[in-house]
């Protein structure tokens, strides 16, 4: 499974896995759970499959529910998939 | 993990390869074009190739953001990025593409702040946590990527964050699709849409595929039973007769696209009449840049940038590579003086790009091109 975020290196530099690809480079979307909706901010938290949380922008895929998967590119939600079943 | 594993099964996998050796003429050759970088890195991750017939070939097309970005462009970003007020961010294979004289990588390493993101919203992030300093953002990316650089730039709009702008080389996909089917060199059967592009752009606007030029498309997701289905249903169309547009990847794209991510690319975009690829010259409206609401965030007009072409190595094939002319490992230089470490050629830097693809999977002949 490619990574949801760039890989740390020692010192927190973040840089490209070339085995699993830039997810951002590339065009490729990954599926993250909602955990909290932020409805003021137009953010939520999301988790990946092994928790990494990250912050995502869910302007696009209103209206967006805690559990709800939403597949996101560049830190922005671009399908909610619950939408979609 | 749902529409993952089911999408990974070994037994479908060899029934869709079995229809697809069924559906394939004996005496006559498929060339079918997976337009999406991220569909070429899938193939070779899961050796899909392998499971095909022989005359079934599989050709590279030109989505990757990264590969198509020409030196000229990089050299524009680094006249900015080595401003000393300057805070320069933009994704991570972007740091790797050679400029004229260097990488922003080397850049870094000689001191200018170039940071990597992995969205816009970080570098806006950076930008409200520097406030003395000017964050420049360089977008990359088809319409998958756009609208989250429009969305950072509403924001940053909306939060008055002035020391925040953007280098838009943002590109989109139906043009160079229209070029590659005008140019003479090609011949194909069939293509493999580009999956998340899809979800925002829809369906519809690769309707001229069969419409215009007679072939078949598919809207593909990128597990490898999505890609297999995708293959079969190009091939049941052209055994059939039939020459449409079909939805594989139904599960995730709709018709219609994402109504209010063109709706926020609308507004704070608009068509550039001319914008260079690497390998395939200056095609027509096939880029964005910043709308004249948006003008005051656009940092080619805050900063001065030198605006010059720059011709891309002579040893360098991947015009050939990103038009499905030549194999990455029919170029000059692949796997020798071009590698992922030191690339030469944009389709070496991105894990997307055909040749790293190629090279990372040890694909580095065929042989039965070696006979």
């Amino acid at each position: 499974m490619i990574s949801p975020q760039p890989r740390l290196r020692d010192g927190n530099e973040p840089y490209c896995d070339l085995e699993g690809g830039c997810i951002t480079c590339g065009d490729t979307a990954v599926p993250l759970r909602v955990v909290a909706v932020d409805l003021g901010r137009g953010l939520a938290l999301c988790a990946d499959e092994d928790d990494r949380r990250e912050t995502v922008e869910i302007a696009l895929v209103h209206p967006v529910d805690v559990g709800d998967e939403l597949l996101v590119h560049a830190g922005t939600a671009i399908v909610n998939l619950e939408q979609r079943a | 993990m749902r529409f993952v594993d089911e999408f990974r099964d070994a037994e479908l996998g060899r029934a869709l390869a079995a229809q697809i050796h069924a559906l394939a003429e004996p005496g006559r050759n498929y060339k079918v074009m997976e337009v999406c970088g991220g569909h070429t890195h899938s193939i070779y991750k899961y050796g899909i190739d392998d499971l095909l017939p022989d005359q079934v070939e599989l050709v590279h097309g030109p989505g990757c953001p990264v590969c198509v970005i020409p030196m000229g462009r990089v050299d524009d970003g680094m006249a900015i990025a080595e401003r000393p007020e300057v805070i320069f961010t933009c994704f991570g294979d972007m740091m790797r593409v050679p400029g004229s004289e260097r990488n922003f990588l080397e850049a870094k390493a000689e001191g200018a702040d170039i940071r990597m993101v992995y969205s816009p919203l970080d570098a806006l992030r950076i930008a409200k946590s520097n406030p003395d300093r000017e964050v420049v953002f360089f977008a990359i990316g088809f319409e998958t990527t756009a609208p989250s650089t429009a969305l950072t730039l509403k924001r940053a709009k909306a939060e008055g964050i002035e020391n925040f702008s953007c280098m838009c080389s943002h590109v989109t996909i139906v043009p160079p699709l229209r070029a590659l089917l005008d140019s003479p060199d090609l011949r194909l059967d069939g293509f493999i849409g580009p999956g998340h592009v899809s979800t925002i752009v829809g369906v519809r606007p690769f309707e001229f595929i069969p419409g215009d030029y007679g072939k078949p498309l598919v809207t593909s997701g990128f597990e490898p039973l999505d890609i297999l289905q995708s293959i079969e249903m190009i091939l049941s169309q052209l055994a059939n007769g039939r020459c449409c547009v079909e939805n594989q990847y139904k599960r995730v794209v709709p018709y219609e696209g994402n109504v209010p991510a063109l709706r926020v690319m609308a507004e704070v975009f608009e068509l550039r009449p001319h914008f260079e690829w690497r390998g395939l010259g200056f095609i027509s409206q096939s880029a964005l840049k910043l709308s004249a609401a948006y003008s005051d965030l656009d940092a080619e007009l805050r900063f001065e940038v030198p605006g010059v072409r720059v011709a891309d190595p002579k040893a360098c094939q991947c015009g050939e590579v990103l038009k499905g002319v030549i194999k990455p490992w029919e170029c000059k230089v692949f796997g020798t003086a071009c590698t992922p470490e030191h690339a030469i050629g944009t389709c070496m830097v991105s894990p997307e790009g055909a040749c790293a693809a190629y090279y990372n999977y040890g694909r580095f002949a065929r042989e039965k091109e070696l006979v």
